[in-house]
């Protein structure tokens, strides 16, 4: 992001910040979107976020650190929308924590509704982590930056989610070859 | 180790694929052009101890103690006290802020204070404000965004007014010298929240809480202070 736009958008200028979101836009939706797994909460947050921006670029001291300031906000946007369809959706009762199973249970391919169920199985503030490692390839130490917390705070949220996941594709497959030995026992 | 990294390999790759439903780049941004003529940036305010919402604030607080002849004091000391708050609060963030600064290596911006502070003066501040509660429904509001990340033993993230009054109550009753809390505020900067018991003066027919909060660059983002409505015999009001 040029600086230089930045401090225009700063100064109150309305064209700057245009383009700023204009270019920012995309990547906004598109991690918002992951986070959130929805399309209209996706772009409320990204609207908020964008929105939010603009009001508080003044106070921006440092405009080099627009990206990671501004994906703070955007992140923060985001736990505000979750937490606001929290209280509007039913609240979808999650699967009884499962019994471990051994490491090399999983298939080389895991189906893409099984990965979507686990990942909405875990809390917001650790999607966000996986997503800003995961997809768009963040070191943990620029995650931890981004987010405002210790590094340490960011790995236990990166294990704890992928946890979640790991624990939910293993009860969906425990699930599958129990139905599979009924089956074949009839 | 290897169903880990071929999980974060499958949750990677499903992460990259494009959702089935993309979300509405255009309409998102006509909405976000055509409303920012009606939201205006917030700007620094700047020197804060003369800050309009603090001054309203402590006026507003230090108005509600007016006494009447009818058993109160006039508003003739509303100016008076709210300037001497004023310059107590002032003070009083700022030496917070210096403390913080000092226990923090990581972070600390250049020139930030890290002067060692007066352990009776600290251990003065860990006193358990009287109207915990009170301070806590009165320095933030319903809104639920307000998020407070507690650090101490472990990160805590507290969510909502409720959960936040709890810690409030706990911390400030405990007996650790710690008396802060830290916002992640949304333009990056650290912010930090103190709640402690005040006293007018020599008099302890004054006595009031103070509920601030501060940023790093010593920007007030949030400040409020209580001072109970007292009679002529030192009692509460509403006691």
């Amino acid at each position: 992001m040029d600086a230089e736009v930045v401090i225009r958008a700063q100064q109150g200028d309305r064209g700057a910040f245009t383009c700023i979101a204009d270019e920012i836009l995309d990547r906004f939706l598109a991690v918002a979107h992951r986070i959130l797994r929805d399309g209209a909460l996706a772009e409320d947050a990204t609207q908020a976020a964008l929105l939010d921006i603009w009001r508080d670029l003044p106070r921006l001291r440092d405009p080099e650190r627009f990206g990671a300031w501004s994906t703070r906000i955007l992140v923060n946007a985001c736990y505000s929308e979750a937490r606001r369809a929290r209280r509007w959706l039913p609240n979808l009762p999650l699967d009884a924590a499962p019994e471990p199973v051994a490491a090399d249970d999983f298939g080389p391919l895991l189906d893409r509704d099984e990965l979507e169920r686990g990942f909405r199985a875990v809390p917001v503030d650790q999607r966000t982590v996986i997503v800003l490692h995961h997809y768009l390839g963040m070191p943990l130490a620029t995650v931890a930056q981004t987010l405002g917390v210790p590094e340490g705070t960011v790995r236990s949220r990166l294990h704890r989610g992928m946890s979640i996941i790991r624990r939910t594709l293993a009860s969906s497959q425990q699930r599958r070859l129990s139905a599979a030995g009924q089956e074949a026992s009839r | 180790m290897t169903a880990d990294r071929d999980l974060d390999t499958q949750v990677r790759r499903w992460l990259e694929e494009p959702p089935p439903s993309l979300p509405d780049r255009d309409a998102v941004f006509v909405r976000v052009r055509d409303r920012l003529p009606d939201t205006p940036q917030r700007r620094r305010r700047w020197p804060w101890p003369f800050d309009g919402h603090l001054a309203r604030t402590v006026a507003r607080r230090a108005g509600t103690t007016g006494m009447t002849d009818r058993g109160r004091f006039t508003h003739m000391f509303t100016a008076t006290r709210a300037l001497i708050a004023t310059a107590i609060l002032a003070l009083s963030g700022g030496v917070l802020l210096s403390f913080v600064s000092s226990e923090r290596d990581a972070g600390v911006p250049p020139g930030a204070s890290g002067a060692a502070l007066d352990e009776a003066w600290l251990n003065a501040l860990n006193e358990p404000p009287a109207n915990v509660d009170d301070i806590a429904a009165e320095a933030f509001t319903e809104d639920a965004t307000f998020t407070l990340v507690w650090r101490a033993d472990d990160i805590e993230v507290l969510e909502g007014r409720d959960a936040i009054a709890t810690k409030f109550k706990d911390i400030m009753r405990a007996s650790r010298s710690e008396p802060l809390l830290e916002l992640p505020a949304v333009d990056g900067e650290q912010r930090f929240v103190g709640v402690y018991d005040f006293q007018w003066g020599a008099s302890a027919t004054w006595p009031g809480t103070v509920c601030g909060a501060w940023a790093r660059d010593e920007q007030v983002y949030r400040l409020d202070c209580l001072f109970p409505e007292m009679r002529y015999d030192g009692q509460r009001v509403d006691s």
